[in-house]
């Protein structure tokens, strides 16, 4: 069974060509870590995966576990098991939290067709994860409002902790973080992994990358996927930078 | 969150084949507003204020500000119409077509536990009013406002038309110039109610103007919580909706008045409501407006007692060519006397909000305590809000807050929320069930329960 397999992928924005030919195939249980300038296209390439509608797909396929995947609606890739970890998640003012956590939760429950869990069974539920994630405090306010950097971060970590998704692309989950946040995350992040999660991760920063011991690294540059190496790659991307490296 | 209704559907727009008993021609005239209260066999003074009601109407121009008024046609309007004939009336009985739309609309009977009384409005008369008999006993009085002019006229003529007169703006002078139905609520002194009266009112007959007047009286100490639910037919000719509501809050007192109308949009919604509170007393309006083409209604709250208190919660909802154009007043007579206001407005399908509110401190009225907050809520590019507030303030030792916010659902909230498995309307409702919140827990239970039925039916494909 084909797990992820991109084909030849080429996708824009207006008219402005932002993928090029990308291909890319993941097995179940894979780690791909995705680096590269800013502006090469990685954040492009999650938020297309996602199905974003401010992007068309110009060719070429994307298929997950057996599906056309370019056909799914964003809410049906979600449920279908992708989860993308935002680099800027929004603000939304009006949304308390915990309802809105529980209704993604009740959501997924319902298209699995099992039991949905009231307030308290919720809150019961995920309060090991929020003390792990040390969001206790913030989870009486708005969604993302008034949040630091870390916190909104955490909170990305802490939905996906909750939908457990087949294939998490984690967008820059990294960037911004305070020690103890990163430690918190990365911990997640490798049980999901033990768990048979796969993961796309994209990072400015090999320190998340080199301690999640991906299978593939892969190097985008002007919206193509340059250099397609193992695990080593990451070592030389420290030595020389991404401009040097490319060069050699 | 899953229904299938789309937001031009409204559900309660189904209409009954009831002959009415009287119905009225078309068109207001003197005689009309004779006709009415001859109808009613009223005492003189009564007939003299309607008529009174009547010059001022005519004579007073529409509105010059806010939404123009222009399109609605009085002369094509109905001003009287009742399903009951005279000893139906009395002996409470009520045709089954009108029993089976109370049913249908799920009215509950005054037996139920949550409620104190229960009353009812179809067209221009109540049909019915019930009031457990320990409430009775304890002289509470809980009755249509024709009944009240009848059996206690004495104190119905000492306080009707005090808080609103007949010249107070263009809709009350036609409102006392042909008023029916509406509820007579007295409550005596210390007597506190532990559960609501509530009273439905439904608009039946085609191109019908419903004016119900209610007025309520808060003796000195006493406490109790009025509920009010709307509902009217789609046609395609226009409706009106011209209430007056009167509320009087003795000395340390304490009203609160719950409002949820859902009308159809055919409906043009303009009421006039005033609550005068005296010293240590407590008015608070909840009012919760979904549907009609037009609503203009400003809850107002005269605060002239030292240490009176006013809390108004609106909120209001627009959709497709609807204009809600809602707000409140607050005028601080006296001194310690607080107001506090909380409006929500949301805007879809192209609907438009606005807030309008006025606020006013008198020269001797010292250290009163004024918070406004105002938030519109937009779900797409096409629905507009907007805010008038005015502030009045002649004394210096006065302590204001005022905040007002315009939240647009944007495309990136809508994918954030998509990424995570809600779908459009899904994504919708929930940021604005999340919005209603701090009104909608004020509410009821039955309420509550509704609103947020209703807006999850209104939200539905409310953007694409």
């Amino acid at each position: 069974m084909v797990f992820l397999k991109l084909e030849k992928l080429s996708v824009s924005a207006g008219k402005i060509k932002i993928l090029k030919n990308l291909n890319l195939s993941l097995r179940s249980g894979e780690t791909v870590a995705l680096v590269g300038a800013n502006g090469s296209g990685k954040s492009t390439l999650a938020q297309v995966l996602m199905g974003n509608p401010n992007y068309r797909v110009v060719s070429g396929k994307v298929k997950f576990c057996n599906h056309n995947l370019l056909k799914f609606k964003p809410e049906e890739r979600s449920q279908a098991g992708i989860f993308l970890a935002w680099q800027n998640p929004p603000v939304i003012t009006g949304l308390a939290i915990m309802d809105y956590l529980r209704g993604i939760y009740n959501q997924q429950q319902k298209v699995k067709k099992l039991p949905l869990l009231t307030i308290d069974g919720f809150a019961k539920m995920i309060k090991p994860l929020v003390q792990e994630l040390g969001l206790n405090r913030v989870l009486q306010r708005d969604f993302n409002d008034g949040f630091s950097g870390g916190e909104k971060k955490r909170l990305e970590a802490l939905q996906m902790a909750i939908l457990r998704p087949k294939l998490a692309i984690i967008d820059e989950i990294d960037s911004g973080l305070d020690i103890d946040s990163f430690w918190a995350i990365k911990t997640l992040i490798n049980r999901l992994k033990r768990q048979g999660a796969a993961f796309i991760v994209i990072s400015h920063y090999t320190r998340l990358l080199r301690s999640l011991r991906p299978d593939k690294v892969l190097i985008m540059s002007q919206g193509e996927i340059v250099k397609n190496s193992d695990s080593t790659l990451l070592a030389q991307i420290d030595q020389l930078g991404f401009k040097r490296l490319l060069k050699s | 969150m899953s229904a299938s209704f789309t937001n031009k559907q409204y559900e309660y727009g189904f209409y009954d084949k009831v002959k009415p008993y009287y119905i009225l021609r078309p068109g207001l005239s003197k005689r009309v507003v004779e006709e009415i209260s001859h109808l009613k066999n009223e005492p003189g003074w009564m007939q003299e204020r309607r008529r009174l009601g009547y010059d001022f109407f005519v004579k007073r121009p529409l509105p010059n500000w806010g939404p123009s008024l222009r399109a609605l046609d009085f002369s094509k309007l109905r001003y009287y119409a009742t399903p009951l004939d005279k000893t139906a009336a009395e002996s409470g009985y009520l045709p089954s077509n009108v029993k089976k739309t109370f049913t249908r609309l799920g009215i509950p009977p005054v037996e139920v536990d949550f409620l104190t009384g229960s009353g009812a409005q179809y067209d221009s008369e109540m049909v019915y009013h019930a009031l457990k008999k320990d409430w009775q006993d304890r002289g509470v009085i809980f009755c249509s406002m024709d009944e009240a002019i009848k059996k206690h006229s004495e104190i119905v003529a000492k306080y009707f038309g005090t808080i609103i007169t007949a010249n107070d703006n263009k809709l009350a002078a036609l409102n006392t110039a042909v008023w029916s139905g509406g509820s007579f609520v007295y409550i005596p002194r210390n007597v506190k109610l532990d559960k609501p009266l509530q009273t439905y009112f439904r608009l039946n007959a085609r191109n019908l103007g419903q004016f119900e007047r209610t007025l309520i009286i808060a003796e000195e100490g006493s406490e109790v919580h009025y509920v009010e639910g709307c509902t009217a037919p789609v046609y395609n000719v226009d409706s009106l909706h011209a209430a007056v509501v009167e509320i009087i809050v003795k000395p340390y007192a304490r009203v609160r008045y719950t409002t949820v109308q859902n009308w159809s949009n055919n409906v043009y919604n303009l009421v006039t409501k005033r609550a005068y509170v005296e010293e240590g007393g407590m008015m608070e309006w909840i009012d919760g407006n979904f549907g009609s083409q037009l609503t203009m209604k400003y809850p107002s709250v005269i605060l002239a007692g030292h240490g009176a208190k006013a809390e108004i919660m609106s909120l209001a909802v627009a959709g497709a060519s609807q204009h809600q154009d809602a707000g409140s007043k607050a005028i601080h007579l006296a001194s310690d006397t607080s107001s506090n206001i909380l409006s929500k407005s949301i805007a879809h399908h192209g609907g438009r909000t606005s807030y309008r509110g006025l606020i006013k401190v008198a020269p001797k009225a010292a250290n009163c305590k004024i918070k406004v907050k105002c938030d519109a809520l937009l779900t797409d590019n096409k629905s507009q809000s907007d805010t008038y507030p005015t502030m009045d303030i002649k004394n210096s030792r006065t302590q204001t807050e005022h905040e007002a916010t315009v939240t647009r659902v944007g495309e990136e909230q809508l994918f954030y929320l998509q990424s995570r498995g809600l779908s459009e309307s899904e994504a919708t409702s929930m940021i604005v069930s999340g919005f209603i919140e701090p009104i909608a827990r004020e509410l009821p239970q039955e309420f509550a329960i509704e609103l947020n039925r209703l807006i999850n039916l209104e939200m539905d494909g409310s953007v694409g």
